[in-house]
């Protein structure tokens, strides 16, 4: 039988099937950096349904454009984009103050390592929650992801407000020590 | 960090939950203040609470509605035909003797007025099988050496796949978004159900085994339509375009795809066959008498050889394999099995 050598995947062999118009490739890509550039865009617009529709757009203008484009990382491609339209979507709001503001605060907050994929939270964050005690990964669980406020969640377990704030912190340090090495990748040269 | 005498920790989190003390707010404004340290580790602890919130957010977004929505605008141009072949499909499922026009010419006449329907094609080689998730959530499970062609973005009022080969379908619930799966010169429509339908081009007949739900057979003209209930296997003959309806077990048709091999009272000419697509190898029967030879056996993840020795213990069988020889591209020809009469 044949073994045929298996090739490394590149953004720039992923783009030269996008030119050739492989719908089945710009589906991948679409959806490996769909939801995590939403939640970029929404980090600057602040809000999510905007943010859908800028990164749908930014996609579509991709595949309307994709012959003439040359892209040599899809990460920085798609930053540009979405980053220009996000900002011409506040300047559209004609809201001046706002927008002289919102861009200060992108500059400042927003940065490109803000982006991440679904993948790769999915696998660092995933694991290290499941890692936490029982009962405290249980709390976490229900404030990070179900959105409860500290009191419901002390309602729903029959434990005091004071507990679930306790909980919560020491979930934060276990995590930390977990994500440790990540998070000093996220502030390389920040404050100096 | 030094030790601090309050819990520097249960304050940041009690500010990021929201929760803290005016006091307390100002005291870690302080403690943040004092040193570049303290101010690094806020802020990092600042990006873990985002990450997850981050997390959180992205969870609820729905990659794949989203690709629909653009794919519908990128890949199909004109929706207004549609419409029309909804109804004929509506109208297929109600009386489908009155109607005279194929689905199968309907959908052809769709796709080149719609232009950019794009497909995607599922493909099984010889001696493996697989499955797979189609767009609106049914689940197909893919026989060896078969094929499902099915679009990227099924249309919006009815789910059309077409099947070389054999395949198990779990179909997604939804009585007004009919699915319909099509092959050689059949149809087979349903609404949500649970079926297998084997039909190999190389034979001349396609079976349908229906386990849950219901599900209409019909021929390509539509004049001939037969309903299934459960347990009951329709044959489809492409030469005469009958159906035949009879009530089996359907265990040993759906076996199969749990990695199964059942024979139940079977014929050895159909055994042989469908052990030629389950090894990807080819059997010769050197003596015309073993055709007729009935057959029941199960096996589990069994290699062919120990097939094949129990093969030969339970029936008059005697068999050789031959050594597969190198092709002239470095690959291996098929393995030949030859079955002799003990």
């Amino acid at each position: 039988m044949r073994v045929n050598e298996v090739k490394p995947i590149t953004d720039q062999g992923l783009a030269a099937s996008i030119r050739n118009s492989n719908q089945g490739v710009f589906e991948l890509v679409f959806k490996f950096y769909y939801s995590g550039l939403v939640v970029y865009a929404d980090k600057i617009v602040q809000n999510i349904d905007v943010s859908e529709d800028i990164v749908q757009s930014v996609f579509m203008k991709l595949w309307e454009t994709r012959e003439t484009i040359e892209i040599r990382s899809f990460r920085s491609y798609f930053i540009q984009c979405v980053k220009n339209r996000c900002i011409d979507h506040i300047r559209n709001q004609h809201v001046k103050s706002k927008f002289d503001h919102r861009i200060s605060e992108t500059n400042q907050f927003v940065t490109d390592d803000d982006l991440w994929t679904k993948s790769d939270l999915a696998g660092l964050i995933e694991e290290s929650v499941e890692s936490l005690p029982p009962r405290c990964r249980e709390i976490f669980k229900m404030s990070r992801y179900e959105n409860l406020k500290i009191a419901e969640i002390a309602g729903q377990l029959h434990i005091s407000t004071r507990t679930v704030e306790t909980q919560i912190s020491k979930a934060l340090k276990i995590l930390r020590l977990k994500l440790v090495d990540y998070l000093s990748l996220l502030f390389p040269l920040f404050f100096s | 960090m030094e030790k601090e005498l309050f819990d520097i920790d249960q304050l940041i989190s009690n500010r990021f939950l929201g929760t803290i003390t005016p006091d307390n707010d100002q005291l870690l404004d302080k403690w943040i203040g004092e040193k570049i340290e303290n101010q690094r580790y806020f802020s990092e602890q600042k990006k873990l609470w985002e990450l997850f919130t981050m997390h959180q957010k992205m969870q609820q977004i729905d990659e794949h509605k989203a690709f629909q929505k653009i794919s519908a605008q990128l890949f199909t141009r004109k929706k207004r035909n549609i419409l029309a072949y909804i109804q004929r499909i509506a109208a297929i499922m109600l009386i489908p003797v009155v109607i005279a026009s194929s689905i199968y010419i309907l959908s052809e006449k769709t796709e080149r007025k719609q232009q950019a329907t794009v497909y995607n094609t599922a493909e099984t080689p010889l001696g493996m099988r697989s499955s797979l998730v189609l767009p609106d959530g049914t689940k197909v499970w893919l026989n060896a050496g078969s094929k499902l062609r099915y679009p990227v973005l099924f249309s919006e009022k009815y789910r059309a796949v077409e099947l070389c080969g054999e395949a198990y379908f779990e179909v997604k619930k939804d009585k007004k978004w009919p699915f319909v799966v099509t092959s050689g010169n059949m149809n087979i429509v349903v609404s949500g159900t649970t079926f297998n339908c084997n039909a190999y081009d190389e034979n001349n007949q396609i079976e349908t085994v229906l386990v849950e739900g219901q599900v209409t057979v019909i021929n390509e003209s539509a004049t001939i339509s037969k309903e299934l209930l459960p347990n009951e296997l329709a044959i489809f003959s492409k030469n005469n375009q009958q159906i035949v309806k009879s009530k089996i077990n359907p265990e040993k048709y759906i076996a199969w795809k749990s990695g199964k091999l059942m024979f139940r009272d079977d014929k050895m000419d159909l055994v042989v066959e469908k052990l030629e697509r389950w090894y990807n190898v080819e059997f010769e029967i050197k003596d015309k008498e073993i055709t007729n030879y009935i057959y029941t056996a199960t096996f589990i993840d069994e290699s062919l050889d120990q097939v094949l020795k129990m093969l030969s213990l339970s029936a008059p069988i005697r068999y050789s394999v031959s050594e597969r020889s190198k092709l002239g591209d470095q690959t291996f020809e098929k393995q030949t099995v030859k079955l002799y009469k003990k």
